[in-house]
């Protein structure tokens, strides 16, 4: 029997009929490559993440001693570490803040009426299918120091005299990061708030016309809080993705100078791969959990919550 | 929204030109930087359009490995596509049309295991791929990149199959067709533009996924392409025409993909994600 009523509980095999027992083993052998993937490579590496960050042990060896909490204390301990902490969540919320902004702006824009729409939305989209490290790498050859595009337009416009060293100095490192990591994100805000911005009813708007308010009451009154769920979905996702993106910071300034731009991901590359201390490595990223445990409790239900009540 | 005034129309089409400008020159940047001989880096004050245009970047840089980056990132990307599509569209029919024990909590586990972050896992998957002698094979990265494509192409393939009526699958099931006949005479083939999608966006994460093929890969002739790249940029300032080279090459695939499934990725990410 297809579709019914939802399973509300677990019972016992024997209160169900011949029929459903069939129906029950036929569901659990067509979830059966998906849930082997899931404890496989997502909940078995998880736990042994957690594990590890409570031992010491080097990649390659054998012996792994439980040490408590003292890769932590190390941690909290570590200047490079806390820089790379509070950096995590500067990088994230700057970014999330500007590609929000030019998603709305741009959704707005393609939500009017022009000629050449069709076109100037594809244009404005592209950045989306271009892979976010081919993005890191353009961007530090854009923001590079000899013959990178930044300064030549600055010094041709007369701005600056000398060529700047963008990615050398900590502060311009990050705002070039936070470049690169816009202009590659902010594509899927403006598809979320173009579907969204398509969905409200014109009459909406024209009942402000009736009563006088001008262009920025219709944005306060009645575009942004019907996009409020869009908004707060796009967002949490982003926040997600961009908290743990590795490929930035990487590529562009491998955490330097001196450490002073490594966000969490690209310190648990530099402690885990390249000194090979996995158990530290493991502390580092296990700093992460907090935000994504948080941030997915609520996602799981919205994304999940929206479809059943599509149906 | 008509703009009659024209103030207001002109601000408008700049507003639009510095969108287009912004989001446009970067990819074209790529090009310009690839075309040009590597002598105009080395003059210094480089033009933006390329004095003289050149494919020599492109002849320097496809060959040895880079080409096997090229094979092995379609292997991996083909084979992910393929298994994760196949496996999806059991699951999503399973959660969206079956009843049985757990059904809401698998449901949940698998939005959380798309939502779990690559920089979480990569250590102890480096650590469990060395444990079973994976490392530097093409097979380590088709085994990680199935964690992140199976729970996305699910959620999105349970989508399309909640919208299908269940009148048809009843009907089928009177007319004596078994599980396997009702999914590939009813939901497949009306769900195809959702399972092109799945497919697109697979085939597209893989051949960008970076972290995975920077770590579990080392032997450069096993390399997906994105490690393949990487590896240049330690030289020196004068390799960017390669380089470049060598992105034009790999965002090629994905922006056709994009131009040609731009519609369907818009509506099935709009089908999946927005509705309300």
């Amino acid at each position: 029997m297809p579709g019914g009523r939802p399973v509300t509980g677990v019972y016992l095999m024997l209160n169900y009929s011949l029929q459903q027992r069939q129906t029950i083993k036929t569901a659990y052998l067509f979830l059966f490559p998906t849930i082997l993937v899931m404890l496989g490579v997502i909940l078995y590496p998880f736990l042994t993440a957690v594990w590890m960050s409570f031992t010491s042990q080097n990649l390659g060896s054998r012996q792994a001693a439980f040490v408590g909490f003292a890769n932590y204390k190390t941690l909290i301990a570590s200047g490079e570490f806390r820089r790379a902490f509070g950096n995590s969540f500067s990088y994230t919320v700057i970014s999330v803040l500007i590609k929000f902004i030019a998603g709305i702006v741009t959704a707005l824009v393609l939500n009017a009426e022009f000629r050449f729409k069709g076109t100037v939305r594809v244009l404005v989209i592209l950045p989306w299918a271009v892979s976010p490290y081919i993005a890191a790498l353009t961007w530090r050859w854009v923001f590079s120091d000899y013959n990178g595009f930044a300064n030549i337009l600055l010094m041709k416009m007369k701005l600056i005299q000398d060529p700047v060293s963008w990615l050398s100095d900590p502060a311009l490192a990050m705002f070039c990061i936070i470049v690169a990591t816009v202009w590659q994100g902010y594509p899927f805000y403006t598809l979320m708030l173009l579907a969204g911005l398509m969905t409200i009813p014109q009459e909406l708007y024209e009942a402000v016309d009736v009563d006088g308010g001008n262009a920025v009451q219709k944005f306060l009154y009645i575009t942004l809080p019907s996009l409020y769920n869009v908004i707060v979905t796009t967002t949490l996702l982003s926040f997600i993705w961009t908290f743990n993106q590795f490929q930035y910071v990487y590529t562009m300034t491998g955490g330097g100078p001196g450490s002073l731009t490594h966000i969490i991901s690209t310190l648990t590359f530099k402690y885990g791969i390249e000194m090979r201390n996995i158990s530290l490595a493991s502390a580092v990223s296990m700093t992460a959990l907090p935000v994504f445990i948080v941030l997915s409790i609520y996602l799981t239900g919205s994304m999940l919550g929206k479809k059943a009540g599509s149906k | 929204m008509i703009l009659k005034r024209p103030l207001k129309k002109i601000l408008f089409v700049l507003l639009t030109l510095l969108c287009v400008i912004g989001a446009v020159f970067p990819i074209l940047w790529i090009f310009f930087t690839a075309l040009r001989p590597g002598s105009e880096f080395y003059a210094g004050n480089v033009s933006v359009l390329p004095r003289h245009w050149s494919l020599v970047n492109f002849a320097d840089v496809l060959h040895g490995n880079f080409l096997l980056n090229i094979g092995n990132s379609f292997i991996v990307g083909t084979v992910v596509t393929l298994l994760s599509v196949i496996c999806s569209i059991l699951a999503a029919y399973a959660i969206s049309r079956l009843e049985f024990p757990c059904r809401r909590f698998i449901a949940r586990s698998i939005i959380a295991s798309y939502l779990i972050p690559a920089s979480l896992l990569f250590i102890p998957l480096f650590f469990l791929i060395t444990k079973i002698n994976l490392q530097n094979t093409l097979s380590s990265l088709i085994i990680s990149y199935l964690s992140s494509s199976i729970p996305f192409s699910t959620w999105m393939l349970y989508g399309y199959f909640a919208s299908i009526p269940v009148s048809l699958d009843e009907a089928a099931v009177l007319d004596g067709c078994t599980r396997i006949q009702i999914l590939s005479k009813i939901f497949i083939p009306l769900s195809l533009p959702g399972i092109a999608v799945v497919a697109l966006y697979t085939f597209t994460l893989c051949w960008n996924e970076f972290l995975y093929a920077l770590v579990f890969v080392s032997t450069p002739g096993k390399m997906t392409i994105p490690a393949g790249i990487v590896q240049w940029i330690v030289e020196d300032d004068f390799a960017w025409g390669r380089i470049m080279a060598a992105a034009a090459i790999s965002i090629i695939p994905t922006c056709i993909l994009y131009l040609v499934g731009q519609r369907a990725f818009k509506n099935g990410l709009v089908a999946g994600a927005v509705k309300q």
